[in-house]
């Protein structure tokens, strides 16, 4: 003992410990007279120290909450300034995609026209004066040019679907059907049979969808057919619930179930540009327009034995 | 007199101005046909400005073909001026344009356009047009000349 310090010959010390088995302290008491510590005083003690440990564990955790409350604010603070950031960015592209699109429609088609109306014009009035292989060469000018312009519209009905805005209302499919039978040439009685087993319910969609949809599939439809068999198509809808499936079953060509998926993406055709004509995007834009009403689109289908689209639409 | 006049047309495509003539010839549409090549010249020719002033060479059309993407003034501000102007409200306008969006389509008839059309592809399809325009605005249609002859 050194010199001053109190006369120590009882002396009990607990540690104590935190919840992770940590020492982060230490009870000590001292007493001048021996045999002071009973069993009955370190128990208590005992039970001192750990309600310390508790309490010394909750301040420690208070401000460990403190702090990452604080780490977090800072955090989403630096978050929400990127996300606006990243935002703005967004609809910068998005504006200059549409300018772009825009612009396509335009300025694009424009020089196309003068392709195909120059070779018109010479075909038309310089017949007597072509031989076989300059009005082979033209028409072949025109048949390029007009393909251009094909794609480019496809293409922008394309964008057309994938961004456009859009507002669902009540819709009557069987209208619509009965607008496109009269629109399209290759969908008239002498080039086609198409049915339609009604009724159709009614569906909460978009109308220019909708006649895309149809327009696309039917054309399709009466399109792609083993040489010398009649296209006949036969429309129904069955009603599950909340959706209503819209059916087009056709007699075409099928399709292999490898190819099913490959389809609906654009440029996803199957066949060459020689033995059907078309841009590979009208199923695309068929399952985007479908998607953006909260639907979907799909095909069953083998080959030899026709093809079965689908559309689920929301019911009215 | 209730048959059209004279035929303006708004475009500053030099090819599509040919092909636009052609097709107008090829559908025996006789009436004198003007064209002007940018908006300002169309708002000046309509409010027989300057160069524009003797009403005998350059008269006031019963149908204008207004293209919309054209020099100096867009069409839809040439479609509007011709719409605020009380000695034009009766001339027919078609608006011709490359443009199938739906947004230039709204526009035009909110301005006030008769009909809208978005050019054919191909001279044949062209043709086919001049021919049905003819057949049904230069045919049955019943013009209003009374504003045009006031002026």
């Amino acid at each position: 003992m050194p010199r001053g310090h109190l006369p120590v010959r009882s002396y009990l010390a607990v540690p104590v410990i935190s919840r992770t088995s940590e020492v982060i302290g230490g009870l000590f008491f001292a007493h001048p007279d021996v045999g002071v510590f009973t069993e009955r005083a370190e128990k208590l003690v005992v039970g001192i120290a750990s309600q310390t440990a508790i309490a010394m564990d909750n301040a420690r955790l208070f401000d460990e909450l403190r702090a990452a409350r604080e780490q977090l604010k800072i955090h989403n603070e630096t978050l929400e300034a990127q996300v606006a950031q990243r935002t703005a960015e967004l609809r910068e592209t998005i504006q200059e995609l549409e300018s772009f699109s825009y612009s396509v429609s335009h300025d694009m088609r424009s020089p196309l026209r003068a392709m195909q109306g120059y070779a018109d014009a010479l075909l038309a009035d310089y017949q007597p004066k072509l031989d076989e292989v300059a009005t082979r060469h033209l028409t072949r000018i025109r048949r390029a040019a007009s393909r251009m312009d094909l794609l480019i519209q496809d293409v922008l009905a394309y964008s057309r679907v994938a961004k456009g805005e859009i507002q669902l209302a009540p819709v009557n499919i069987e209208t619509i059907i009965g607008d496109v039978l009269q629109h399209y040439p290759s969908l008239q009685p002498d080039r086609a049979t198409i049915v339609v087993n009604g009724p159709i319910p009614l569906v909460l969609a978009h109308e220019a969808y909708v006649t895309q949809i149809v327009s696309n599939l039917l054309g399709n439809a009466v399109k792609f057919v083993q040489a010398g068999i009649f296209p006949t198509i036969t429309i129904s809808a069955a009603d599950s619930g909340e959706l209503v499936r819209l059916s087009f079953r056709d007699n075409g060509i099928g399709i292999d179930s490898r190819q099913q998926k490959q389809i609906f993406q654009i440029f996803g055709r199957v066949y060459g540009e020689k033995k059907f004509e078309g841009t590979g995007i009208g199923l695309a834009i068929v399952k985007k327009a479908a998607e953006r009403m909260g639907g979907s689109a799909g095909v069953v289908s083998q080959v030899g034995h026709g093809s079965e689209f689908f559309v689920f639409f929301k019911r009215a | 007199m209730k048959t059209a006049g004279a035929i303006l047309l708004v475009e500053d495509n030099e090819d599509d101005v040919f092909l636009m003539e052609r097709a107008l010839k090829g559908a025996r549409i006789t009436n004198p046909l003007l064209i002007v090549e940018d908006g300002q010249s169309a708002i000046d020719y309509l409010s027989g400005e300057g160069k524009y002033s003797d009403r005998t060479a350059f008269p006031i059309p019963s149908i204008v073909f207004l293209d919309l993407k054209i020099p100096i003034v867009r069409g839809h501000d040439v479609l509007a001026w011709i719409r605020s102007n009380e000695v034009l409200e009766n001339v027919v306008v078609v608006v011709l344009t490359s443009s199938s969006e739906p947004r230039d389509l709204k526009e035009a008839y909110r301005l006030g356009a008769n009909s809208y059309v978005v050019k054919p592809p191909t001279a044949e399809q062209l043709l086919e047009l001049a021919k049905a325009f003819k057949w049904y605005w230069l045919t049955f249609n019943e013009f209003d000349d009374t504003a045009a002859s006031l002026s």
